[in-house]
């Protein structure tokens, strides 16, 4: 009798089990609570009909199968069958044999719960419906964990031998991955994987890339808890420790187990998608070298391979007066491998340190002679976020329909090495993908290459470098005298035409020319209005740019504008930052709130332009609610007892600094500058003088000051304090 | 099949010695009844030859290889009953015979057949064995033990629950199929063993009191079994052992076991229950 025949009589003895059908039928319940009860935070269809019911049926079914294999162990215990059964075969056999059953049994229910959830997501989602997302999100988020559970329940009531003890240390785990100490942590939260959002226009591999490789984590580590459970199977009437060492002598068992948790916690520790930096963001990059080689040119050719979500990239340096010998840093994404350093075709000896400052770790090469006139660095890896933005997902992806990245991820910092003013950039993307370099698309021409890709070529002036691709359509036309391209994704088109949004980007920015006067940017061949992909929450803005995260376009949320309020307002104020703000050093935030003009009067004129569109009436609830967020502060305890906010621990008062800060640039200072509008004759007056500041300061690389404003309005700080 | 037990003893975590340099020899054929009392050693003994329990000192060999190194060869020939087992409460009585008949690898499902019918649960095969009486649940436990003819059946107070009918016949049962095998049957009623038993063996206190024959058992106790008459308020004469006590019209008569009889008793023939209990109370004056 083979162990597959007992594994065919067990699966068949569950299936006759009542609780098994319960937890089948209570499996395949749970994921309509996901409609209701969202658990993504933004409206992408993909994510409120396919993220949120797979998300819910994963943890409740991780539940429901979890408490399945603690009754089926519980009883076999408790009842005595095991002892008619263990007369008949190894209770280790069996101990496998009804872990293959149940998860088998959760497998066939699985697939069961993908098949009947997809008639209706396909109608939900019509265009929008996407198989692959569809089944890999059920193969990736759901499947695994479920089966994590059982492992975990299976090896806990193997180990613990009561129901009640092996429940409550079963809960635990679950607390924990629900617990404030993992929230952010993308690796600990086996039951519960981190999943913002899904997105409609570009592909969700990012979640799904992390949620793949922690539920393989888990598997290892559960799976080498489970095989080292089947030790501490009770054998001989023993206890657990005499159990443990009879059973110690099948050596396969305990080095099976071993090379599972060490398989497990190797994947942790080598994990590719964050970076092993500091917690704290910083920006200061040490300096190793005393050695400078003026650079005539540089050329880096990237190939983004949107398959394994990696980059390979070759960097020329050519040095027409002589490059010099010594030591060089070059600072990199931590999660590319150099390859090799080679200068005049001699290889350079290079040393890949542990040091990681901001999005990048540093690497030593040396250079033994002088006179040196091509540097080449070869680099290939999977570019990690940033550990201190972890949480937010907010790093670099690559794709097969989006490839974001930028600073470090695209252009190393070398050490040493004096740059010109500009580099030619290579890229070599498929040929569904449009460059967007710099929010820019006239930089870059291409041509055509025979394997399905497209070379881009371009020369670069700006040594920060973000790279955008993606499929994008690409819709020109003109607004308040300027050229505009509306850059979306090709999913979104028919959404983008039916809801008219380039008419409505061009209506604002005809609304804030009229009233601040032409853009500063103006001049350059054209404005770009980039779509990006649901990882940005919100949007930013700069020098003739605009970048919205994708659910600005939602169409949840544009069918249903009161809903929407929100995207609208960030929909506008990224434009509105265009005249306010926005002037390249927006990615900075000084602690004493210098920028608080950006976003003070890109609030208020983004009240203005609602004022203008719906009325007073829907304009004075967006002033309510300013003031609402303005009170709550003033109500603060520590706001107004500020000896008792000193004797905060840090963290506290960090968080504190950190919600006056917002309620000041984005509440406040709306309120003093609505209290301005009335103190100098109304909206028109307001816009006289502010069109004038707005042409002043804008490009001058000056931040524009709460006493620059007051001068500009002819007004104290008195005058427009809220008290 | 040939097992050995070899200086078996048996001391429990507790301190509690179940068994005592234990030496048995079993080869088929041989229907063996264990008798003892509670706490005798009777059911560590079968759960030390199922390999449910790993000896202190000692070994078991069977056919002269030690049984825990075949633990696998020697299940796959094992039909056990245990004193107190449990069963899948959601199975019928065919569904939960059948999940023991693929466990130990019976693909004919006329062997099922056989065991139901043998057991008297034909009828029954299709009630859910949550629904069965204590009587009923214990034919399934002596069902699934029988099932594919095992080499070795070891059958823990398997007559409990049964009524005296139907114990009957499974003693009769159990003979029939002791025929090429060994069947180790544990229990306290001595009549089951006197009427099926070839052998038997006397445990007390971890030790053998006695194995070989019940005749040869009762031959032990020839001469130290007697009866008389007694009135009520008489006491029993010192050094005897009261057996039974039956009031007839002359006054009670009394069954009584010792050494030395007393004179006034009329020697009678021993019985199987007899010689056990004299065995025993012969143990205990050893000790």
């Amino acid at each position: 009798m083979t162990t597959f025949a007992y594994y065919r009589v067990e699966l068949k003895r569950l299936a006759l089990s009542r609780f098994t059908w319960i937890a089948a039928l209570l499996s395949l319940l749970a994921p309509l609570f996901g409609y209701w009860m969202p658990i993504t935070f933004t409206s992408t269809l993909t994510g409120l009909y396919i993220a949120n019911p797979v998300l819910m049926g994963t943890i409740a079914g991780a539940l429901i199968w979890a408490v399945l294999t603690l009754i089926e162990s519980n009883r076999i215990h408790r009842a005595g069958t095991g002892m008619l059964i263990d007369a008949v075969t190894s209770p280790i056999s069996m101990a496998w044999v009804r872990l293959a059953a149940i998860l088998t049994f959760a497998a066939g229910v699985w697939l069961v719960c993908l098949l009947v959830y997809m008639p209706y997501t396909i109608f939900a989602l019509g265009s929008f419906f996407n198989l692959f997302l569809y089944v890999i999100s059920f193969l990736v988020l759901m499947l695994p964990t479920w089966w994590i559970a059982i492992l975990l329940a299976s090896a806990l009531s193997q180990i613990a031998r009561r129901i009640e003890l092996a429940g409550l240390i079963f809960a635990g785990f679950v607390i924990f991955s629900f617990s404030p100490f993992v929230t952010d942590d993308y690796f600990f939260r086996w039951i519960n994987p981190i999943v913002w959002t899904f997105s409609d226009g570009f592909s969700s591999l990012f979640f799904l890339r992390i949620a793949f490789y922690t539920r393989l984590m888990w598997l290892a580590l559960a799976g080498g808890l489970w095989v080292f459970s089947l030790l501490c199977i009770r054998r001989y009437q023993k206890n657990l420790f005499g159990s443990f060492l009879r059973s110690m002598r099948k050596v396969y068992l305990p080095i099976g187990a071993g090379v599972l948790i060490v398989a497990g916690s190797l994947l942790w520790i080598y994990q590719p998608f964050v970076d092993h930096g500091p917690e704290e963001f910083g920006w200061d990059f040490s300096v190793n070298t005393s050695v400078y080689s003026m650079i005539s040119d540089v050329t880096y050719r990237f190939t983004p391979r949107p398959a394994t979500g990696r980059l390979h990239g070759v960097i020329e340096y050519t040095s027409t007066v002589g490059g010099r010998r010594g030591t060089y840093d070059i600072w990199f994404n931590p999660g590319y491998r150099i390859i090799s350093i080679t200068y005049d075709g001699q290889p350079a000896e290079f040393h890949t340190t542990d040091e990681i400052i901001a999005d990048a770790r540093r690497t030593d090469f040396i250079i033994t002679e002088n006179d040196w006139e091509i540097l080449i660095v070869e680099f290939e890896g999977f570019p990690t976020i940033i550990r201190a933005f972890a949480p937010s997902g907010w790093g670099q992806e690559i794709n097969n329909t989006n490839i974001t990245l930028s600073n470090h991820s695209t252009i190393p910092r070398v050490e040493g090495l004096i740059m010109p003013e500009s580099f030619n950039l290579e890229l070599t993307l498929p040929d569904n993908m449009i460059p967007v370099i710099n929010h820019r698309l006239d930089l870059m021409d291409y041509e055509v290459v025979d394997d399905g890709t497209k070379l881009w070529t371009g020369r670069i002036r700006d040594w920060f470098l973000r790279i955008n691709a993606g499929d994008y359509i690409v819709e020109s036309f003109e607004a308040a005298g300027m050229d505009v391209d509306f850059i979306f994704s090709q999913a979104y088109a028919q959404i983008m035409y039916d809801f008219e949004i380039p008419q409505a980007i061009a209506e604002v920015l005809d609304f804030f020319t009229e009233r601040l006067g032409r853009l500063h940017w103006a001049h350059l061949p054209s404005l770009s209005m980039l779509q990006s992909t649901a990882l940005m929450f919100g949007g930013i803005a700069g020098p003739g740019f605009v970048e919205w995260g994708e659910f600005i376009f939602t169409q949840r949320d544009l069918d249903n504008p009161l809903q929407g309020t929100n995207t609208m307002e960030v929909f506008i104020h990224e434009m509105v930052h265009m005249w306010w703000g926005g002037l390249g050093v927006m990615a900075g935030w000084p602690e004493d709130g210098d920028l608080w003009s950006d976003e003070g009067l890109t609030v208020y004129y983004t009240y203005r332009f609602f004022y203008y569109k719906f009325g007073a009436e829907y304009a004075g609830r967006i002033v309510d609610a300013w003031q609402a967020a303005v009170d709550i502060q003033n109500r603060c305890f520590y706001s107004r007892n500020p000896n008792y906010f000193e004797r905060l621990p840090e963290r506290y008062r960090a968080q504190i600094n950190m919600r006056n800060r917002s309620t000041n640039l984005y509440a406040r200072m709306p309120l003093m500058i609505l209290r301005a509008e009335e103190l100098v004759g109304g909206q028109e007056a307001m816009d006289e003088l502010m069109s004038q500041v707005q042409w002043q300061f804008a490009g001058s690389g000056r931040f524009f000051t709460l006493q620059d404003f007051l001068d500009a309005v002819g007004l104290t700080e008195e005058d427009i304090s809220l008290g | 099949m040939k097992i050995e037990v070899n200086k078996i003893s048996k001391v429990y975590p507790s301190g509690k010695q179940a068994l005592q340099d234990i030496n048995i020899q079993m080869e088929s054929p041989n229907l063996i009844g264990i008798l003892g009392p509670n706490g005798a050693g009777k059911t560590t003994l079968m759960k030390l030859l199922i390999a449910g329990l790993t000896p202190t000192k000692g070994e078991i060999l069977l056919n002269r290889k030690k049984l825990l190194s075949q633990e696998k060869e020697m299940k796959s020939q094992l039909g056990y009953l245990p004193q107190n087992f449990g069963l899948f409460d959601e199975l019928t009585v065919w569904q939960f015979v059948d999940y023991m008949a693929a466990l130990k690898g019976i693909q004919d499902k006329q062997a099922i057949e056989t065991v139901l019918t043998q057991v008297n649960l034909w009828e029954q095969r299709k009630t859910r064995i949550r629904r069965l009486s204590g009587g009923m649940r214990q034919r399934v436990g002596i069902a699934q033990a029988l099932l594919g003819n095992p080499q070795l059946i070891i059958l823990d107070e398997p007559t409990v629950g049964l009524d005296p009918e139907e114990r009957v016949k499974f003693r009769n049962l159990f003979s029939e199929i002791a025929q090429d095998k060994i069947v180790l049957l544990s229990t306290h009623i001595v009549e089951d063993v006197q009427s099926i038993c070839n052998r038997v063996l006397v445990l007390n206190n971890g030790r053998v009191l006695f194995d070989g024959e019940p005749a040869d058992l009762i031959a032990q106790t020839t001469g130290h079994v007697g009866v008389f008459t007694s009135q009520i308020g008489d006491p029993v004469p010192e050094g005897c052992q009261v057996v039974s006590k039956v009031n007839t019209a002359k006054g009670i008569q009394i069954r009584i076991f010792a050494n030395e009889l007393p004179d006034f008793a009329e020697t009678a023939e021993p019985t199987l229950e007899d010689a056990y209990l004299y065995c025993i109370e012969k143990g205990a004056e050893a000790l």
